[in-house]
């Protein structure tokens, strides 16, 4: 009798208690979620979900979606993206020399949130830290472009005062590249890796510098008042911002909701203020949804060596690639396998590029693109073409791997493509192969795959998609090597009027378009939400995912 | 006793052992590289950091080193999330599972054992055909839908309780009941089935000839019998639910073990999955020697052999 009632009873106090203590642990470490509540009532707080976290507020380390925007409200850089153009940050001027390699940037008075000024050395020192072996910096190769930064990474160049980068006072910045980067002040902008971090602050914390509240320090609009991993990120409003006047704010919440539908019910609940990526199809839900640029550029790779021999017959054929992309009607295939959002097209020419007067799309047209909806007469014709060439019979036609990553979006554009290829080509010759992530992404890099379905970032200029596929880069898995496109795209890069660089990369853009190994297919565009009462949210791109500095809530 | 004990320890090292030395081999046969995410790194980044970390060593220098630090309690530092201890992760993660798992067990067991009693005293009546029909349901539902169901209901209809996320007592009672409703439907269907066992038993029909009301017969006969089979169920039950689910612990964002798990294999945290696989197995080790000792003291007739 005892035994049985002690076991009975024992399990269910047993609980309630750890529960109890575990529900303190979790609310003591941090703000404390019963606490804050109250608080945002009167508060002025905007509140957002991320579906992950970031991997690390190191500006060094930080390498996802998440971690730009908070970084973004945290720090102040150089110079930042405010409405989609680039303007002074912690730099109110610079100079660039006519030969467009030495940048002298001046620097105003902003203070660290402890009171301490923000000097050049902290960005010498922070510019330095990014390239250093030592901090094992994922995005080290967004300061490549900066004099020996690649070889001070690669250990070729031990002395680091030999790195173009040098505070000449504690308000004066010089940057030296290794070759004129005509949108360097943009780069400075968009990427996080640029966020000035102190010395000491970072020296005091070791490894820990990034991974929680305790261990950052901010020079930005916001500091990082606590970091519940995985749950809540809380920023409050820095006092010692040197543009504090215009924040006004008290605080971002950015919670951390793997479960994209528990998104949206937090947003119907009035738990969050907007949601920034509604998922695909729910946005009819909310009929005062807004829509953007997601920022990245869809296409096929196509591997000129082939997965084996037999198959780089028929790949490296530039015949047949142009069969198959003349064959998709890109306009059906992209609003029904894709995205509705998305936006078709037949170049690389990304609607967010600038050009001089008008977005580099419109202004530097590319004479000859394919029709938008293709040309099934025209494909078939080349695939005769490319047979006689390769000398191929259309029944015995080697196998083609599709790689594709193993998510329901992907394998059902693969689907829909290698049905398209079969009905309009009578192509039965291609097998789908869906891998996870880091195993499709293997594939690629070995050479494993014949068609691959790629997504790669905008960026903020077309140099910067264009280098992607010359012969040296490190990424250019498609096996096309031609020394015309290296020489063309190198040699536009060079040009300093930027009316001739652009018209120059338009050039290289025909060029990529007419023999590379790439078939572009859409850009992507997302759809969000903001709760009326918000005012002043800056979602323009490029940009970070939402700027929330000048914002305001009403409630 | 002590000889016991000392015996079960060398055999739980062992087994731990084994454990470490698979989850190893098996995580580093995995094609693809932890640095990579959706969009690739440049190779000469990911070759720096792969030495920066250690991967590009030979894969025994590096499994004996692994074994060295989990010696000294070291788990080493997660590839996926820069300069986080695995340690951390877990003194961070493993109490709000921890909280979420027992509060679930707390009302899951006391409730799946008296619906199973009951069903199983009233066989064959509407109310047993009930429990039975709900057993079905709460196993065969999966826990997702049930808890997007809560929310809707609850959270976005109701307003009663939030919707997710997770730091006071309110943000607990969704997931732990989505999370007990599965427990409670499989204890329901051993309970029953177990108590139904033992009422064909002798001991049972002579109590009942000994003239014993019915309560006393199912509190002081029955049921202490019957609760073997729970037991045995409870030490794995246990150890799995407060090392959290990844189901509801995604659905509700709780920041609990769950989704580093998930997560740390899907995207090669080498060291975060082999941590926390290892931490699992410590559980379930120490839990199962619990229940063996739990049996003596639920059924007096087994003794714990010398």
């Amino acid at each position: 009798m005892r035994v049985r009632r002690s076991i009975v009873c024992l399990i269910p106090a047993l609980a309630i208690l750890l529960a109890a203590c575990g529900g303190a642990a979790g609310g003591g470490s941090s703000e404390g979620g019963g606490s804050s509540e109250p608080a945002s009532e009167t508060a002025k707080v905007f509140r957002v979900a991320y579906t992950f976290e970031p991997g690390s507020l190191d500006p060094a380390l930080a390498t996802d979606n998440a971690a730009g925007s908070v970084l973004y409200h945290l720090s102040e850089g150089l110079v930042r993206y405010v409405g989609g153009k680039v303007v002074p940050g912690i730099a109110e001027s610079w100079d660039v020399s006519p030969d467009g390699l030495t940048y002298t940037f001046h620097l105003r008075d902003a203070k660290w949130q402890d009171g301490q000024p923000v000097t050049a050395h902290d960005f010498a020192y922070s510019f330095l830290r990014l390239v250093s072996p030592d901090t094992a910096s994922p995005v080290a190769d967004v300061a490549f472009d900066i004099a020996n930064a690649a070889a001070y990474h690669a250990g070729q160049v031990s002395d680091a005062s030999q790195v173009g980068v040098k505070a000449l006072d504690a308000k004066t910045l010089e940057i030296r590249l290794d070759h004129p980067v005509p949108y360097f002040v943009s780069l400075l902008a968009g990427q996080s890796a640029f966020y000035p971090v102190r010395k000491d602050v970072v020296e005091a914390a070791g490894k820990s510098y990034g991974t929680d509240a305790q261990h950052f320090i901010s020079d930005g609009p916001f500091t990082l008042e606590s970091w519940q991993h995985e749950a809540k990120l809380r920023l409050v409003k820095n006092p010692a911002y040197w543009n504090a006047s215009a924040v006004k704010l008290d605080a971002i919440e950015v919670s951390v909701v793997p479960d994209s539908n528990t998104i949206l019910n937090m947003y119907d609940n009035g738990d969050i203020d907007a949601v920034l990526n509604i998922p695909a199809g729910q946005e009819v839900r909310y009929p005062d949804h807004g829509v953007r640029w997601g920022g990245s550029i869809a296409f096929l790779e196509f591997n000129l060596a082939g997965k084996d021999q037999a198959a780089g017959k028929l790949v490296g054929n530039l015949h047949f690639r142009e069969a198959l992309s003349l064959a998709i009607d890109r306009t059906t295939f992209v609003h029904t396998a894709v995205s509705a959002l998305s936006v078709p097209t037949t170049r690389f020419a990304h609607p967010t590029w600038p050009g001089t007067a008008m977005p580099y799309a419109s202004e530097y047209a590319v004479p000859d693109t394919a029709p938008l909806s293709g040309d099934p007469q025209k494909a078939k014709g080349l695939l005769a073409q490319a047979l006689q060439e390769t000398g191929l019979s259309a029944d015995k036609l080697p196998k083609l791997t599709f790689v594709v990553f193993d998510n329901l979006p992907r394998r059902t554009i693969a689907e829909a493509l290698v049905e398209t290829w079969r009905q309009v080509l009578g192509l039965q010759n291609i097998d789908i192969q869906t891998l996870p992530i880091p195993q499709a992404i293997q594939a690629g890099f070995q050479g494993q795959f014949d068609i691959y379905y790629q997504t790669m970032s905008a960026e903020v200029d077309p140099y910067l998609f264009f280098r992607y596929w010359t012969s040296t880069n490190g990424l250019n898995w498609t096996h096309w090597k031609d020394a015309t496109y290296d020489q063309m795209l190198d040699s536009a890069n060079r040009q300093l009027d930027p009316a001739a660089r652009l018209s120059a990369l338009r050039d290289v853009e025909a060029y990529l378009l007419a023999h590379g190994p790439l078939a572009p297919i859409a850009y992507d565009r997302t759809t969000y939400v903001v709760r009326s009462g918000v005012s002043g949210l800056d979602l323009s791109t490029p940009g970070p995912d939402f700027d929330a500095i000048a914002a305001d809530v009403g409630r | 006793m002590l000889r016991y004990l000392a015996y079960r320890a060398l055999i739980s090292l062992l087994a731990l052992w084994i454990l470490a030395t698979a989850s190893f081999f098996l995580l580093r046969a995995l094609p693809g590289s932890p640095f990579q995410t959706e969009i690739p790194i440049p190779p000469e980044i990911e070759a720096h950091l792969s030495h920066y970390y250690g991967l590009d060593r030979p894969l025994l220098a590096q499994y004996a080193t692994y074994l060295d630090r989990l010696l000294h309690g070291d788990m080493g530092y997660s590839l996926k999330y820069a300069n986080r201890s695995v340690n951390g992760i877990i003194a961070e993660a493993f109490p709000v599972s921890a909280a979420l798992g027992l509060t679930a067990i707390g009302f899951a067991v006391p409730v799946g054992i008296v619906f199973g009693v009951v069903s199983a005293r009233l066989r064959g009546q509407a109310v047993d055909y009930g429990l039975v029909a709900l057993a079905v349901l709460g196993m065969s539902v999966p826990s997702f839908i049930v808890g997007a169901m809560l929310q809707y209901w609850f959270g976005v209809r109701l307003r009663w309780l939030p919707v997710a996320e997770w730091g006071s007592p309110a943000h607990v009672v969704l997931p732990a009941f989505a999370l007990g409703l599965t427990m409670i439907a499989s204890l329901t269907r051993t309970m029953r089935a177990s108590m139904l066992e033992v009422v064909e038993q002798e001991f049972v029909k002579t109590a009942r000839m000994k003239g014993l009301s019915e309560w006393q017969i199912v509190f002081r006969h029955e049921l202490r019998n019957a609760l073997i089979p729970i037991v045995t169920h409870l030490g794995p039950l246990v150890a799995f639910t407060v090392t959290g689910s990844f189901v509801i612990e995604q659905l509700f964002a709780i920041p609990g073990l769950g989704r580093y798990f998930v997560m740390s294999v899907t995207s090669l945290d080498y060291t975060t999955a082999m941590g926390l696989t290892v931490f699992l197995g410590v559980l379930v080790i120490a839990f199962n020697l619990l229940v063996d000792l739990a049996y003596t003291l639920v059924d007096p007739r087994i003794q714990i052999a010398r």
